[in-house]
């Protein structure tokens, strides 16, 4: 029996997002990675290339989110971190 | 891919070692918690990390318990990536088994419920 190699479920990668940042697209990618290793044991290997880019899209989605909003929220409140950090620091 | 998210870690490692985040008013939130008021599965971990920058892990288990299996979880898969690389063999990965992500999935959704229940039992999951 060929089987074509397990494509990549980015597992870690959704895990990453969850914890980090984007709570809903985290579970999106977590979602799609059982998704691809559940089609892949039943021998889909189409359904588990796709659900493959999905986990990964929704994963890079979730963290590009999160890291824009980190630098939207430096932008705006930045001096306001720093001068609250200097005051509160452990220096 | 990964070196970049490395990197990017331990370059903050300082930051969270200096400045407790539950202390400083103007430290970053969780978007999530700002806009819907409820409690994300991360919520509470830059305060863990804090106390574990400071070997206080029964801090860290109180405000987020997800926060340490999450990191031992990570720091097996790069390491079993790392002695593939060195060993060029493939090892069998437990994050590539059929129920694995099903269960990570079940974990955080009621880990995620439970903490938002607002009831003494519950009470110990929140942050």
């Amino acid at each position: 029996m060929n089987q074509p190699q397990k494509p990549n479920n980015y597992l870690v990668l959704a895990i990453i997002c969850t914890v980090c940042c984007c709570l809903p697209a985290g579970i999106v990618g977590i979602v799609y990675s059982s998704k691809v290793n559940e089609t892949y044991a039943n021998g889909d290997y189409e359904a588990a290339e796709k659900a493959s880019k999905n986990a990964k899209l929704w994963s890079i989605i979730g963290l590009s989110t999160g890291v824009i909003v980190l630098i939207l929220y430096f932008l705006i409140f930045g001096f306001a971190v720093f001068a609250s950090a200097m005051e509160n620091g452990g220096f | 891919m990964y070196i970049i998210i490395g990197a990017l870690l331990i370059s903050i490692i300082p930051l969270y070692y200096f400045y407790d985040p539950g202390n400083v008013t103007n430290f970053p939130k969780c978007p999530f918690y700002t806009i819907t008021g409820f409690l994300c599965t991360g919520c509470g971990s830059q305060r863990a990390l804090h106390d574990l920058l400071h070997l206080n892990i029964i801090g860290a288990f109180k405000h987020n318990m997800l926060f340490i299996p999450t990191l031992i979880l990570l720091s097996y898969y790069l390491g079993l990536k790392l002695l593939e690389k060195l060993n060029g063999k493939n090892y069998k990965n437990y994050f590539d088994r059929t129920k694995t992500p099903r269960i990570i999935l079940y974990v955080v959704l009621i880990f995620t419920i439970m903490r938002n229940i607002n009831v003494s039992p519950f009470n110990v999951f929140a942050p």
